[in-house]
């Protein structure tokens, strides 16, 4: 079972429809179990084979005043985290919170470790739907395996299964979702 | 939140702005941009003039921007009209019809950022099966308003969306991969009635075209009742 969080402003459930059931109907449609919960109510199963942390809108800034740590305290199972979730990801691992706005397709291109790593190999060059005004920076524990400019797009933290997407996979680019699935399934049995 | 909703007379727009309003919202203003060019990259065309009606039909006052419809241009005349909205009903945000369009939804995004709004999509990569089964099921009268792909053709124009249809475009998805709900344009709609309607709009009179593969159903005359 995948654990979708929610970090999307509570008083706006409407983003819900937007940014949350479209990453859990993807991960349906590749024939796996999710389960949506909000961060602040979360907690992990022993059946839980992965966590996706989901983005939000771009003018949403609740997920900043929150933390993750607690939940994921002893957790080192796969994470993917989307946008926000990967700010949030990063930014309580020794991080910080940047401005960087970027609304729309953006090109994107690997690292050299982006080429050898399980989620991102054989796929060169792609472009990305980018809607936040933040990322944050890389605290050694991540290393960045695609780029767009200056801008680390895909990163993973060096010691766990744990990434991070400052784009939105969910548009144009599920295969991104998929790989990370099977590297759940494949990891958790 | 004060919510400006982009209508352009189709279901999309007005779905949108209906599960707004289902989620707290309140639609104060209705913002349609009248294109001028039948092509627009952006703003769906088919009967965009009666938006007036329907905005009369649900008692939510109109913002008309008019726009020669070029690419990019056109952009511009988008941004006046959310200013000109905002301003005049102190909108904190937008609601948008966009399903699956990179392009629309990320030029709104922009003008929305830079003017410190709100902006939202609820429809963005919806089920499209279960969306058209909620439009149903929720009360929208719906019609064909134009056909823009095989194997759509006349015989589409004018006609209800309702279950048959699903079940007739379902058909047509699994051999042609035509999008459920026309998110690649293969048709367009127009809305009668809605939910949040306090009268609902009867079409008295009605013409159709159909050339080289497509077609639209041009509505002459329509009152509220």
């Amino acid at each position: 079972m995948m654990l979708i969080l929610d970090i999307t402003n509570p008083d706006l459930p409407v983003l819900i429809d937007e940014f949350v059931s479209p990453i859990s109907r993807i991960v349906h449609r590749f024939g796996h179990e999710t389960r949506i919960v909000r961060i602040e109510s979360a907690t992990i199963h022993s059946s839980c084979t992965g966590i996706i942390i989901c983005g939000t809108a771009l003018a949403d800034s609740w997920y900043r005043s929150h933390h993750l740590i607690p939940l994921l305290n002893g957790w080192t199972g796969p994470i993917l985290g989307i946008c926000a979730g990967m700010q949030m990801l990063l930014s309580e691992t020794g991080g910080e919170i940047v401005p960087c706005t970027e609304i729309g397709m953006t090109p994107i291109y690997l690292t050299e470790m982006g080429r050898q790593d399980i989620l991102m190999n054989e796929r060169e060059e792609f472009s990305g739907y980018a809607l936040h005004q933040y990322t944050a920076t890389l605290s050694s524990q991540w290393i960045p395996l695609a780029l767009s400019g200056s801008t680390a797009q895909v990163v993973k933290h060096t010691t766990h299964p744990w990434y991070g997407v400052l784009f939105h996979p969910e548009v144009r680019n599920e295969w991104i979702i998929e790989r990370f699935v099977a590297l759940s399934v494949s990891s958790h049995t | 939140m004060r919510i400006g909703a982009l209508l352009s007379g189709g279901k999309d727009s007005l779905y949108a702005a209906w599960r707004m309003i289902q989620t707290g919202h309140e639609i104060s203003c209705f913002i349609t941009i009248q294109s001028r060019n039948p092509e627009s990259y952006m703003f769906h065309t088919p009967n965009i003039g009666l938006t007036r009606l329907q905005a009369e039909a649900a008692g939510i006052p109109l913002v008309v921007q008019e726009t020669d419809g070029l690419e990019e241009k056109e952009l511009y005349d988008l941004m006046v009209a959310i200013q000109r909205g905002a301003r005049a009903y102190d909108l904190e945000g937008i609601v948008t019809g966009a399903i699956q369009s990179v392009y629309q939804a990320s030029r709104i995004e922009r003008i929305c950022h830079l003017e410190n709004l709100w902006c939202f999509s609820p429809l963005w990569l919806c089920d499209q099966e279960q969306y058209l089964s909620s439009l149903i099921t929720d009360g929208f009268e719906v019609i064909i308003a134009g056909v823009f792909a095989e194997p759509l053709d006349e015989t589409w124009l004018g006609i209800p969306l309702d279950l048959s249809f699903l079940e007739r475009m379902k058909k047509i998805n699994k051999k042609y991969h035509v999008s459920l709900a026309g998110e690649g344009g293969e048709y367009e709609s127009f809305v009668c009635n809605a939910p949040f309607f306090k009268k609902r709009i009867t079409i008295m009179d009605a013409e159709t075209w159909f050339l080289h593969g497509a077609g639209g159903y041009v509505i002459t005359q329509a009152e509220l009742v």
